[in-house]
């Protein structure tokens, strides 16, 4: 087993797809890192050739495709969110290959620690604020437990009047039972 | 060759040949053309493997006393850049006759970088090792990758030096394309495309620094593609040693004196602490007017003095008894041959 270290101890993984559209990256940073970019270029020019702002749907899709494709080959899972027109706002998993909708996703090695507290959190239809506490609560949660999570947290809004971009910082997370 | 994926044991070749163009089929190891025909001998194998290097074409030719095997390609280097067909002859049929395929060569290096008030400093240690012997104590590991960008290089020496180099010819071509200086963030993508494109088989591990129209920029390159862009970062084996000393103590916006100095002690970390990295700290300044290369930029590997005499003065032991046998050699034959010194 090759020793393990920190590389990045604040890596961004929250990749811009367009500017309605965003993803978080998990697995591999090396393949999530290149489908991200591959579909951000692919999504620049459907919505040149569509003449105006990406389905959410539209860029999950892209990213399911080469999820499903390079199966064999990746590690990597990408969650899709963002806001458009149509649907309003919406979130899409990508796991294996499989499109689905869904109203909240977790994802990566920390996500096993935190399927309890998500699934008894989270309640329809909540407020900005009480958004950003379940995100930035089940993260913290998950950081704590999980040896490959840590550091800071990225947290990004995307709603009909445009796109927010917040970081909160180690000593603002939100403290639970640590002994 | 390389079959390692460890980014950490960071290899480095021995040395920046200037010919070498990565198309040499003489493997590092057989520099010596050891022809060991003896005609009186009746060994089993007596291989002679002798390489000769051309850019045009690539020869191989062995010899075995019993089995003939001579083979030879020509222009084939010129038509495809990968060896992997006769990487695998070779292997088989050097296999077969005793002999083991050289090792790609797998040394420890410490690379970090750190953008600094008006610039990026890179910095880099100078051993080159051969397993557990020093094969270079003072190679490059800084390159050149256009005016306004460096590259430090860790991971399988060949793959570091040749990716730097096919970096530096496409972003000259793509800078006569676009008609400007080019930006550390185009390298930063030409790198990791190719990187991920060969799914981490090319082992370079890279720390790309330069300044461009929008800035001082720091990048670090993984082999299977991934990068971060970081104020400061470390590669190598003597990586962890060196990031500690970066977290302790950098500071955005420092002035160059106390960069110059925090790179030094980072890089001095790596030499102390990991036996393969050592000799000199090179540093690559790089700011937007010019760049200067310290090479070396200091010598933290100087030999101790010695604080004690070890030498015992002659008389220490006491001689109890002394008995002198002088050898008979008898001449048996005598060959005198002629050198042409006209």
């Amino acid at each position: 087993m090759g020793k393990q270290s920190v590389v990045n101890r604040v890596m961004n993984k929250l990749s811009r797809l367009h500017d309605n559209v965003f993803c978080a990256l998990s697995g591999s940073a090396a393949d999530a890192q290149a489908v991200a970019d591959i579909v951000d270029y692919q999504l620049d020019l459907h919505s040149i050739d569509m003449g105006g702002l990406p389905l959410v749907k539209a860029a999950a899709n892209m990213v399911k495709d080469i999820s499903y494709k390079y199966k064999e080959e990746m590690v990597a899972h990408l969650i899709v969110a963002g806001w458009d027109k149509s649907k309003g706002g919406q979130v899409y998993g990508t796991l294996g290959g499989m499109l689905t909708r869904q109203p909240f996703a977790v994802g990566g090695s920390g996500s096993t620690y935190i399927y309890g507290y998500v699934d008894s959190a989270y309640k329809k239809n909540m407020t900005k604020d009480d958004c950003h506490k379940f995100v930035s609560n089940a993260l913290s949660l998950a950081m704590n437990r999980d040896g490959s999570s840590g550091g800071v947290i990225y947290m990004v809004t995307i709603t009909d009047k445009g796109t927010e971009e917040k970081v909160i910082l180690g000593n603002e997370l939100p403290q639970f039972f640590d002994d | 060759m390389y079959l390692g994926d460890d980014h950490l044991e960071a290899p480095r070749g021995k040395g920046d040949c200037p010919e070498d163009d990565g198309l040499s089929c003489r493997p590092e190891h057989l520099e010596i053309d050891f022809r060991m025909m003896a005609a009186d001998e009746d060994t089993v194998a007596n291989p002679c493997i002798l390489g000769r290097r051309s850019s045009a074409f690539c020869s191989l030719h062995l010899q075995a006393r019993r089995t003939d095997l001579v083979f030879r390609r020509e222009g084939e280097a010129a038509r495809h850049r990968q060896h992997t067909r006769r990487n695998a002859m070779l292997e088989e049929e050097m296999s077969s006759l005793g002999f083991k395929a050289p090792k790609a060569r797998k040394t420890g290096t410490t690379i970090a970088g750190l953008i600094y008030k008006d610039g990026v400093i890179l910095g880099a240690d100078t051993r080159a090792t051969d397993d557990m012997v020093v094969a270079d104590k003072n190679c490059m590991k800084i390159h050149y990758i256009s005016p306004n960008i460096y590259c430090c290089g860790a991971g399988v020496a060949a793959d570091a030096e040749i990716t730097t180099q096919m970096m530096s010819s496409n972003l000259q071509l793509h800078a006569l394309s676009t008609g400007r200086l080019p930006r550390v963030v185009t390298v930063n993508r030409m790198l990791k495309q190719m990187l991920f494109r060969y799914q981490g088989h090319i082992g370079a591990s890279l720390i790309v620094g330069g300044v461009d129209v929008t800035g001082p920029h720091l990048y670090s390159i993984y082999p299977h593609g991934s990068t971060d862009k970081l104020p400061y970062v470390t590669m190598g084996s003597g990586s962890a040693s060196a990031i500690a000393v970066f977290e302790d103590r950098y500071k955005p916006n420092m002035e160059l004196e106390e960069a110059k100095k925090l790179a030094r002690d980072a890089i001095t970390a790596g030499i102390m602490c990991d036996l393969g990295s050592g000799s000199n700290v090179d540093l690559c300044i790089i700011t937007k007017d010019k760049v200067d290369i310290l090479r070396p930029f200091d010598q933290p590997g100087q030999r101790g003095r010695k604080h004690g005499q070890y030498r015992y003065k002659p008389g220490t032991s006491a001689i109890l008894t002394e008995s002198v046998t002088p050898l008979e050699i008898e001449l048996v034959e005598e060959v005198i041959q002629r050198m042409d010194t006209e």
